[in-house]
């Protein structure tokens, strides 16, 4: 084997060290796993734009000239309509179990109520606004964590950023090559959060094929979480890796202490889908929230946005009381591959580590560095 | 849905209209939108009839198309139409 496999066209393109991407929604594991020579990806969705502007001008005070980017999840469909009669949709039954819930388990009742549920009847103009910001202050990479980021080419590109998108499906991977994003996320199955419905050894070498003499490139993501997966990774084809899971046990992940330890304790079954928050199915962490609706007598959790709207105070009184075993973070298979709560630059170093040694035994010799 | 209010270019704003071109076409669509009250999203498959109608979104336009007599659509989605990203969009009979 010639060269070092570890140093890929992200390497060239994006002039970081490692082929390893960061996704958190701590501004201080992205300005650390940057700094150690990764890509931190900032979740921003979520942020008022002006919030999104102070985290984004925090990171580059702390990295400088290294590559960074921000993640929002844009929309891919929206629906127009009153929502106003939601509330009469949800069954008397539901309520009733969700009461008795908070009664038998002393749930106090929520101090502050949040927006729980309810669509955004603005969500095109919202993530509009919140891609202006990043093209404002030139982030160097807008990552979209669902829809398509094709209709943000030409503006991105114009500043200097460039333009990353995720996909769950080799046709959605076909659509942005075609429309010339510069990178893919091919993200399989045993991924946290929202996941699609094909496995990452299945999807990546697909989207690999797709993007084959395209200037874009492609990362693998879903149960990354080692050394050995990111060498699989490259051998697949990828240029590098993207993960989300590992960095929630870090030292400066703002996830709370105590969940950090249940990941380091978790296996890759403790990672269960559940649409007992929101009516979606979301890759967590097993806890007494995702436990109780699977329990004999359970009503099924209800469709998006009703489940929010019902389970909105109960969470909100969960959380406001720190009630550890009904909290919950989510979480992919890859939190197997969490064994202790350290720095992430650490965590950077072990990957790279890890994936040379993969490389030294599949040649049998010490492979460039 | 969405006007200039201040006399300025506002480039937020929206334009639908009829393209006959499209619609009556059959079609998937890989929907999904952010989960209100989480930070995550939600993936919805979709297929039916487009309507026809379009809406771009802002300079330059962010596209998107009609979808109606939704034959696949998520459990419990009530709506008998939704827009979706022309870019995932995928037009199963010319």
């Amino acid at each position: 084997m010639h060269g070092n496999p570890l140093h890929t066209r992200l390497c060239d393109e994006y002039g970081c060290e490692v082929p390893i991407v960061a996704f958190a929604h701590t501004r201080d594991v992205i300005a650390a796993v940057t700094n150690a020579g990764g890509i931190g990806i900032f979740g921003g969705t979520g942020l008022a734009p002006d919030n999104l502007r102070t985290e984004i001008q925090w990171i580059k005070e702390k990295v400088g000239d290294r590559p960074f980017g921000v993640d929002l999840l844009v929309p891919a469909s929206f629906v127009e309509g009153n929502r106003e009669d939601l509330e009469a949709m949800i069954p008397q039954g539901h309520r009733d179990f969700v009461a008795k819930l908070m009664t038998d388990n002393k749930i106090p009742q929520p101090k502050s109520l949040r927006g729980e549920a309810g669509l955004d009847a603005n969500l095109l103009r919202r993530a509009r606004e919140q891609l202006d910001v990043i093209l404002d202050e030139r982030v160097p990479i807008f990552a979209s964590g669902l829809g398509s980021p094709a209709f943000a080419i030409e503006a991105a590109h114009a500043v200097g950023t460039k333009v990353w998108g995720l996909v769950g499906l080799p046709r959605q991977a076909r659509r942005q090559v075609e429309a010339d994003v510069d990178l893919i996320v091919a993200q399989g199955y045993d991924s946290g959060g929202h996941s699609g419905t094909i496995g990452t050894f299945t999807l990546v070498p697909e989207v690999v094929k797709l993007a084959k003499g395209s200037k874009t490139l492609v990362l693998a993501a879903g149960g990354v979480s080692s050394g050995a997966h990111l060498a699989a990774a490259l051998a697949m084809g990828a240029d590098g890796i993207w993960t989300g899971t590992i960095w929630l046990a870090t030292h400066e992940s703002q996830t709370e202490m105590f969940l950090k330890q249940r990941l380091v304790e978790a296996q890759a079954e403790d990672a269960v889908q559940s649409r007992a928050t929101s009516g979606k199915p979301i890759r967590q962490l097993r806890s007494n929230w995702s436990e109780v609706w699977k329990q004999p007598g359970a009503p099924e959790p209800l469709q998006m946005p009703l489940q929010g709207m019902l389970v909105g105070p109960i969470q909100t009184g969960i959380r406001e009381a720190k009630m550890e075993d009904w909290m919950t973070t989510p979480a992919g298979q890859s939190v197997v591959g969490i064994h202790s709560i350290r720095p992430a630059a650490e965590v950077v170093y072990d990957l790279v580590e890890e994936a040379q040694e993969m490389f030294d035994q599949l040649t049998g010799e010490p492979v460039g560095t | 849905m969405v006007s200039p209010s201040n006399g300025m270019p506002d480039p937020h704003v929206a334009r639908v209209y009829f393209d006959p071109a499209i619609a009556g076409k059959r079609a998937q669509a890989d929907g999904g939108a952010e989960v209100p009250g989480t930070q995550h999203g939600s993936r919805d498959s979709f297929e039916g009839v487009l309507t026809g109608r379009r809406l771009d979104y802002g300079d330059p336009p962010w596209k998107w198309v009609e979808l109606g007599e939704l034959t696949e659509k998520p459990v419990g989605f009530e709506d008998a139409f939704v827009w979706c990203d022309e870019q995932y969009v995928f037009v199963r009979e010319s």
